[in-house]
């Protein structure tokens, strides 16, 4: 950490998250889960964070949020000092020019009536009024920083492969100049090949355009690639957290090495 | 004689867009006790490759070529032969526990099935042979859960269940299609030690289809590497490694994050240029030619064969010899 601290950009306070699950009995109370419990989390411009963990550790709950597209059963969640769910829709939706979100799946997530330009555009039309000059400058500026061509503006989601797909839904976040992006399995969903491409460009926005991340993956080795500080969850719980150098080189919590000692490891290839 | 002889394998899809050649002259052989990996993007065959193995190809697919088991062309065999084939001596496990499954019976009723199809056990000899591979393939308590429905068990149990059915008739080859994708990494790790474990035990051979290279590098003697319907390159795993000799597979390696490696130096990953392509747009030559940095106007007239480039190690490229030195200047 250098010496001026740097913004504190998300900062989760203590927040729990329990859900209802189906009622098994009629004259019973349905039985709760709890998702998310006691989490506290700090999220600083310029330092990504990976949030990695199995598959119900609530790490995807906890990005929702960081979203507030769920509201916490206890605990605060704030984005630069302001309480997301102490805010009216109107001023909410305005401070969510700063944090957009991608999600894992490149296929659902994009609308297949709409246009591109549309499609990108969806979050600045949210915010103000512009011009359509202006508008348009603004979705090919974005388009183009994630590789795509102005002329892909007219076209439908259909037309894209899935790494294209996930270009657009990250292009769509970043027109509105956002400091953080939580990304949600980003490239679970993305070939091989097609998944460096898109990690690279990650790294490449995070550089050029200072785009800080939450990101939420199963994969360690992603977590690594595009991350400076990581926190393992599991059951609902944050287990570990520190860097990322600190925590894949000397893992603390038995679940960190477990997680570690688990993933198969690729041989390095000669050149 | 090898156990199973594929040779010059290949599968025409019929799509929307017209037929599709969506495995192209895959050969290959598998001894006794060989574990073999076939590693690919989405769309290079791989599943595909299996399918067509055990007959098991969807009604828009044709496929022509000869497979070899033990002597037998499997082709030439009709439905009711195949099925005593099927389960009996080759075994399968699947990507999809949750849909492999029947939701409408109990895993025991569904394992006893290929006991009393194959072996003609029935009453308590296939209760007590049901038990013991429950308990083989590591599920606790097999007495009670021999009764559980597949929506009462993890992920990982169910994958547990599927491994019993596979084994019901000690197979003597053992095919496993991205047995661990829908897995948590730790459940994954469980998943992939029992099967290596269970392959030794028995003496089965293995094919392991995977898109983690890490998955199959770990698990297997033996890689094929798969694109655009073709084994572009295969080698014993660790001669692999050390001498990738197809554009293709040079690239697919290097683009692969690796933990404990960006910290060291801050490299980019590789990318291979554009996408793969859609099969029906697959071109005739080589299939990579479109993507490939060294391809030339001879890589696109016709498809390469497999020369070997080491021992036991074979790639399907005509411009080995530029691929290996820009490697190794690279």
């Amino acid at each position: 950490m250098t010496a001026a601290d740097p913004v504190l950009l998300v900062d989760v306070r203590g927040v729990t998250k329990t859900y209802a699950l189906p009622r098994e009995r009629l004259f019973e109370r349905p039985p709760m889960i709890r998702a998310v419990a006691d989490v506290s989390l700090a999220v600083r411009a310029g330092r990504s964070l990976g949030l990695v963990g199995g598959s119900g550790s609530g790490k995807s709950t906890l990005a929702r949020l960081v979203m507030a597209l769920e509201r916490p059963t206890c605990g605060s969640v704030l984005f630069r000092g302001h309480d997301l769910n102490a805010l009216a829709p109107a001023p909410l939706r305005r401070l969510r020019r700063h944090f957009q979100m991608v999600f894992q799946d490149p296929f659902g997530s994009l609308d297949p009536r709409y246009r591109i330009g549309r499609i990108v555009a969806e979050p600045l039309d949210a915010l103000e009024p512009t011009t359509p000059e202006a508008r348009r400058a603004r979705v090919v500026e974005s388009l183009e920083a994630v590789g795509l061509k102005s002329t892909d503006l007219a076209k439908y989601p259909h037309e894209f492969s899935g790494g294209q797909r996930q270009r657009i839904a990250i292009a769509r976040a970043l027109i509105t100049r956002p400091e953080l992006i939580v990304a949600d399995e980003p490239v679970s969903a993305l070939d091989v090949s097609v998944r460096a491409q898109v990690l690279n460009l990650m790294r490449d926005l995070a550089a050029g355009f200072g785009v800080t991340y939450l990101l939420i993956s199963h994969d360690l080795a992603v977590v690594e690639y595009v991350c400076d500080d990581v926190a393992v969850m599991y059951g609902g719980r944050i287990v570990e957290s520190g860097t990322t150098e600190a925590i894949f080189a000397d893992p603390r919590h038995d679940y960190t090495r477990t997680l570690l000692a688990a993933v198969p490891k690729v041989p390095a290839i000669a050149g | 004689m090898a156990l199973l002889e594929v040779d010059n394998l290949s599968v025409t899809l019929a799509t929307a867009r017209g037929p599709a050649r969506a495995v192209r002259g895959v050969s290959f052989a598998l001894e006794r006790g060989e574990t073999l990996g076939i590693v690919g993007e989405s769309g290079c065959g791989k599943s595909l490759t299996a399918l067509a193995l055990m007959g098991l190809l969807p009604e828009n697919a044709r496929a022509t070529g000869r497979v070899v088991l033990d002597g037998i062309d499997l082709a030439g065999l009709n439905e009711d032969a195949l099925c005593r084939i099927r389960g009996n001596r080759v075994g399968m496990i699947f990507q999809e526990p949750m849909t492999s499954l029947n939701p409408l019976h109990p895993v025991g009723r569904q394992i006893g099935e290929a006991l009393a199809t194959h072996r003609g056990l029935g009453g308590a000899a296939l209760r007590a042979e049901t038990l013991e591979l429950l308990g083989k393939v590591g599920i606790p308590e097999p007495e009670r859960r021999i009764r559980s429905y597949p929506h009462e068990l993890s992920g990982g149990q169910r994958q547990r269940v599927m491994i019993a059915m596979a084994l019901s008739c000690r197979p003597e080859i053992l095919i496993a299609d991205e047995p661990t994708t829908a897995l948590d990494v730790t459940v994954q790790k469980q998943i992939l030690d029992l099967i290596r474990d269970l392959v030794r035990e028995l003496g089965m051979a293995l094919i392991l289809i995977s898109h983690d290279l890490g998955v199959i590098a770990e698990n297997v003697g033996r890689i094929a590497v798969m694109y655009g319907g073709t084994i572009v390159e295969a080698a014993p795993t660790a001669a692999l490694f050390a001498d990738l000799a197809h554009p293709y597979a040079q690239g697919l390696f290097a683009a692969v994050p690796r933990v404990g490696w960006r910290r060291d130096s801050n490299a980019r990953l590789a990318t291979i240029p554009g996408v793969v392509p859609d099969l029906p747009d697959l071109p005739n030559g080589c299939t990579f030619a479109e993507r490939c940095t060294l391809a030339n106007d001879a890589c696109r007239a016709a498809a390469p064969m497999p020369i070997e480039v080491g021992p036991n190690h074979s790639a399907s490229c005509i411009r080995t010899d530029a691929a290996r030195l820009s490697r190794k200047s690279a």
